[in-house]
């Protein structure tokens, strides 16, 4: 996203503002959308960009000999694109698609002439975009330079020169910013980061709340989770102030709608930690502890599960189980954590043979349609089994209605059963951690891209 | 001669051969490679059909022949995750590779003969046990720990080198170091003990008898015939720091085909782990063969028939 630009931008906020078209609009048959494209810009090579450039790509999408993975053309349901001048071209659709500009930010257009005369091997380590950096050196697996574009259409960049180097280690990407050799580290965990906030020199850990909804899904294949009340309860039952205090050094806060900022229903609250309500919700659900051993039976069945957790995919996975497990253990239902290796836990997500509940979470492209989409019943990574009628048709309607006001209103709707019907014991945004020289000013995304014009270095006192 | 290379080259292309089907087998065993690519927006529908346009829907004995027939070819397939020839992968990452083992086997090398020798001809002395005592803190340290300390100390603290990465001999010494330390202990030891043997045989004792100079018994005499022991365990210990440079590579990011390989494994990178694992294979069985022919060489006794 440095070194191309898309038509659409998501900003800083996460709202979508104008990229490499300025406007757009979209006719009655809700089918061909119109794009306005900025003029006078130009690719690092010198090429211009016009909507020969954006047919182009779009087109090269679709070339079958390049088995390109790009989801993009499914998505938008691509069926062709017109040129209507050198600056307006259309983009035709099989069917309404109201998420169409979200799929565009990351429909990076190429520079038509370097794509086609360039060999396919060779184009793949010379990226030409119109963006606001353009990539100088590659030294596979140990860094890529890239240098400003002085004439980038976005404005004047601060940074002239950024070097990336991917540290598998998270140590080593700690001791290269204690170094001085680094001034921005990504993916570190805030016990790490707390250890060298202590060494001061102006270096700090930066935590942001991420798109990355974590959750326990919860099977109803097995039977006591059919049941609402019990599912409901469950969310009762976890203490999340705790595991902010004592695993995530004081940041994140449970998570009250399944929507991210800035489409969430703010007036949707998270559910409170309250073990009495939990154990009265249990009770109201025929669950009861008749042999005094502290576990809830149902028609002599204990309430025993267990919690598939992937042992080192997520912040603190394992941690913030066994907490979850501790408070599920209090009110009654014997839950046992169960830590997979990463590949294991992906394996047994594709064969759908999860434990009754199980740690996962979906990012996001911070846009409500899809945010709710990770609900639908023929996702892949969904094994709730969780089907509600009204949200699976509100989800029909969100998807033919393109009127903002309206899809609002659906939206919202939406998340209110979402958090009433319970598919999932709500845990939290996950947070991502970067570590930051003294000299760097920069305020990381939520959608966890370094998008390096927003950033700035200080001179050194 | 002939039938005997015949014979160890047939061996050769059994292990090669084994370790390629094992590797298969376990990795099949362990996943599936679409389980890293699909996005989590996807459908069922969508993740079968890249599951059948990969092929990765047929039963595994017919991909294994697949890529088997292909790999004799010399075409090892394509990586799934970069979408380049595996091999082109591959040799691209080995001189970082090689710089690294080469040089951390040249310190081990160097400093395991004097550090031996010393041990082996003082033996009991404070020498001895302090260089004793050396030896087995580089057997015990495990390495990612070592790496961590050296870039606490020399890259944080003192900041006389670089963090990680690569390019310029500065950024060679901490992860050659690391990688070193552990064959450093070990051929020291090896080579003491065999030291300490010739030097108690019966040809020594005469070369002592005729009145020769202490160190003309060890340098002239003894030296030789103890290095037999020890060329085989520096091939052995090649092997050995390729697998080491696994866990180096990833503590310093050095761009070397021990990052790769553990990426591939973790992406389930099929195409990718198998042409590492085999060429890997393929490199570990030559070096060995090598050692054969440079032990005919040392000990006359020892003929390739």
């Amino acid at each position: 996203m440095n070194i191309f630009d898309g038509l659409v931008v998501r900003k800083d906020d996460m709202t979508l503002g104008p990229g490499l078209a300025e406007k757009w609009e979209i006719d009655e048959t809700k089918k061909i959308w119109t794009f306005h494209l900025r003029k006078g810009v130009e690719f690092t090579n010198g090429e211009p960009f016009n909507s020969g450039a954006v047919k182009f790509t779009f087109e090269r999408m679709l070339d079958k000999r390049l088995k390109a993975r790009t989801t993009v053309p499914r998505r938008i349901a691509l069926d062709r694109i017109e040129i209507v001048g050198d600056y307006t071209v259309r983009i035709h659709t099989k069917r309404p698609v109201a998420t169409l500009p979200i799929w565009l930010v990351n429909a990076h257009i190429l520079a038509p002439k370097h794509y086609t005369e360039t060999s396919a091997k060779e184009v793949s380590r010379k990226p030409v975009g119109t963006g606001a950096y353009r990539l100088v050196e590659w030294v596979k697996d140990d860094h890529i330079r890239m240098e400003a574009n002085e004439d980038w259409w976005g404005g004047k960049l601060k940074v002239k020169t950024v070097i990336w180097r991917p540290v598998p280690e998270a140590s080593s990407r700690i001791a290269e910013l204690e170094a001085g050799a680094a001034d921005i580290i990504a993916n570190i965990s805030p016990d790490q980061g707390a250890m060298f906030l202590s060494g001061g020199k102006g270096k700090r850990l930066q935590g942001i709340q991420g798109g990355r909804r974590i959750y326990l899904g919860i099977r109803q294949n097995f039977g006591p989770f059919k049941d609402k009340r019990v599912r409901q309860a469950m969310n009762r039952a976890i203490n999340f102030k705790l595991i902010t205090k004592k695993i995530l050094n004081n940041h994140g806060d449970r998570m009250a709608s399944i929507v991210n900022e800035p489409n969430a229903d703010e007036s949707i609250k998270p559910y409170s930690f309250d073990p009495e309500k939990a154990k009265a919700l249990l009770a109201e659900a025929g669950f009861k502890d008749s042999n005094g051993d502290g576990i809830l039976e149902r028609e002599g069945e204990p309430f025993e599960i267990k919690i598939d957790v992937p042992a080192s995919r997520y912040l603190k996975g394992k941690e913030i189980s066994e907490s979850v497990a501790a408070n599920l253990r209090e009110v009654g239902i014997k839950a046992e954590v169960n830590p997979l290796e990463w590949s294991v836990f992906l394996s047994r997500r594709r064969k759908k043979k999860f434990s009754p509940l199980y740690y996962h979470g979906f990012s996001s492209n911070f846009n409500a349609e899809s945010d709710l989409g990770v609900l639908r019943q023929d996702l892949y990574a969904n094994l709730t089994d969780w089907k509600n009628p009204e949200f699976i048709e509100s989800y029909k309607r969100l998807g033919q209605t393109f009127d903002p006001v309206e899809r609002k209103k659906i939206s919202y709707r939406m998340q209110r059963i979402v958090s009433d019907d319970v598919p999932w014991v709500f845990l939290w945004n996950q947070y991502d951690f970067y570590g930051l020289s003294a000299r760097v000013k920069w305020t990381p995304r939520p959608d966890e891209r370094i998008y390096l014009p927003s950033i700035s270095l200080e001179k050194s006192k | 001669m002939g039938a005997y290379l015949i014979r160890r080259a047939f061996r050769a292309m059994l292990v090669i051969v084994g370790v390629s089907f094992i590797s298969f087998a376990v990795l099949f065993l362990s996943g599936d490679p679409t389980d890293t690519m699909v996005g989590e927006d996807w459908t069922r529908e969508e993740v079968q059909k890249l599951r059948k346009d990969m092929g990765l829907d047929r039963p595994w004995i017919i991909q294994y022949t697949t890529y088997v027939s292909r790999a004799i070819q010399g075409d090892f397939g394509e990586s799934l995750r970069y979408r380049q020839p595996a091999f082109e992968l591959i040799a691209e990452r080995v001189p970082a590779t090689m710089e690294l083992a080469l040089v951390a086997l040249l310190i081990s090398v160097i400093l395991a003969l004097p550090l031996g020798i010393i041990s082996a001809s003082r033996r009991g002395s404070a020498c001895d046990y302090g260089g004793m005592l050396l030896a087995l803190l580089g057997q015990a340290m495990p390495v990612f720990w070592l790496g961590l300390m050296l870039i606490l100390i020399f890259g944080v603290h003192l900041q006389w080198l670089p963090v990680s990465g690569r390019g310029g001999f500065e950024r060679l010494i901490l992860p050659a170091i690391t990688l070193a330390t552990y064959s450093l202990a070990r051929n020291t030891r090896v080579i003491r003990s065999s030291m300490l043997e010739v030097l108690g045989l019966d040809y020594v004792r005469t070369a002592r008898a005729k009145g020769l100079a202490e160190q003309s018994v060890i340098y002239v005499h003894a030296l030789r015939n103890s290095l037999i022991p020890v060329v085989t365990i520096i091939g052995l210990e090649f092997g050995h720091l390729l697998g080491g440079a696994v866990i180096v590579e990833t503590i310093f990011a050095w761009p070397g085909i021990g990052r790769l390989m553990i990426q591939a494994v973790y992406a389930k990178d099929f195409p990718l782990v198998q042409a590492s694992v085999t060429i890997a294979a393929v490199i570990f069985v030559s070096i060995n063969f090598l050692v054969d022919f440079i032990y005919s060489y040392l000990d006359p006794r020892v003929r390739l028939i």
